[in-house]
């Protein structure tokens, strides 16, 4: 049976009733939103790769559970971002007892695939960037991250962190506002 | 420079997050959903198969005990039995006797002679059959008067032996003088020495 253009919840009770087909079709369509909040909260392509894998079979499992008061995309955004801060927290506490404070290490980026627009920022203000972003608080670090990635809507991830959106639309800008201040303090935005 | 920076912003932040996950993923979840079917028995939950394994460790030590103890039991039986016949205090004590059914019981009022003989009949065979069954009962299991009685002399506590305590004369003692104490008596403790001065 064809599942191309099938709504998300028809999907959802195909899948309810045992049609594979129809979660594989839900896998396809929301993989890389799932990835890229995984990769927002863990900055490891590895980890964000295993929690995504983590995060659809426990929304397999628990699919009984599924209410449809929100989208499907937002209850299996919000199982994968539990997914990952849960695993964030693991290797955090590893960092911290044997080998370092996590603001230390880099966050993975490829350098494959850049846009001409990207080739033109500095690459020594992107590294600062970078390095600040990492530095941020992470309630601020994670609200900036899931808006730039343009895989989700405010409401998605606002329901995803379990937050109003006015509070997602302060710590967006809060978290603007601090970059700027740090940058500016290394000699980037004034003069 | 703001807008620049807020741009370059947006830039970095969208490179932390990009990328797709490998296209491998709908075929590793599919897999592990299917893992996990082969896993679980359909119908039976978990929690039932820990319940059926509890029971049937229950049973089969209950089987166990039943079949057990009861070998023990002939075996202690026979053993003492064995050990009385062989000289023991019992030995000469006579068997208990089956009781005997007696065979010569009168017919009811009212019935007649020839169902009264065929009662007769059958409890006479009744009788003979229940003999056969007693004395392999009696070879089995032994008598009650065959087993040793207790004897609780052994447990009795040895004899106190307590020594004569020898109790002295009492001497007399001399008397004590002691002043009156009634009230307005010349008390020496309870005077007051200032209404005295």
């Amino acid at each position: 049976m064809s599942t191309k253009g099938v709504s998300d919840p028809e999907l959802v009770e195909r899948a309810r009733r045992g049609d594979d087909a129809a979660f594989g079709t839900l896998v396809d369509r929301h993989r890389t939103a799932v990835f890229r909040a995984a990769l927002a909260a863990l900055g490891s392509r590895e980890d964000a790769e295993e929690v995504a894998q983590e995060a659809f079979v426990g929304a397999f499992r628990h699919l009984q559970d599924f209410r449809e008061d929100a989208s499907f995309k937002t209850w299996l955004l919000s199982i994968a971002w539990r997914k990952a801060l849960t695993r964030r927290r693991n290797v955090r506490t590893m960092l911290r007892r044997f080998v370092q404070p996590p603001e230390d290490t880099e966050w993975q980026v490829p350098d494959a695939g850049r846009t001409q627009e990207q080739s033109v920022i500095d690459s020594e203000l992107r590294g600062h960037i970078r390095r600040e972003i990492s530095k941020l608080a992470p309630k601020l670090r994670d609200a900036l991250l899931l808006t730039s990635a343009g895989e989700h809507s405010y409401s998605e991830i606002a329901g995803m962190l379990g937050i109003p959106v006015g509070t997602l639309k302060w710590r967006v800008n809060e978290a603007r506002r601090r970059l700027k201040g740090r940058l500016a303090e290394i000699g980037y935005g004034h003069d | 420079m703001p807008t620049e920076l807020d741009a370059a912003i947006d830039v970095v932040a969208r490179e932390m997050t990009e990328g797709e996950p490998s296209g491998a993923l709908r075929a590793r979840v599919l897999e592990r959903i299917e893992q996990g079917r082969r896993h679980a028995s359909p119908g039976v939950p978990r929690w039932a198969w820990g319940g059926a394994a509890a029971a049937t460790l229950m049973l089969a030590v209950a089987a166990a005990v039943w079949v057990v103890s009861p070998l023990q039991n002939r075996d202690t039986a026979q053993s003492t039995v064995a050990g009385q016949r062989a000289g023991g205090p019992g030995s000469e004590r006579p068997a208990v006797q089956p009781a005997v059914v007696s065979t010569q019981s009168a017919p009811a009022e009212g019935m007649p002679a020839a169902s009264a003989r065929r009662g007769r009949a059958v409890a006479v065979q009744g009788v003979q059959a229940a003999g056969l069954e007693g004395a392999q009962d009696f070879s089995a299991v032994p008598a009650l008067a065959e087993i040793e009685p207790l004897r609780f002399a052994s447990v009795e506590p040895p004899p106190l032996h307590i020594a004569d305590v020898e109790i002295s004369q009492i001497t007399e003692m001399p008397s004590l003088e002691i002043p009156s104490l009634d009230p307005g008596s010349n008390d020496i403790q309870s005077a007051d020495p200032k209404k005295e001065k």
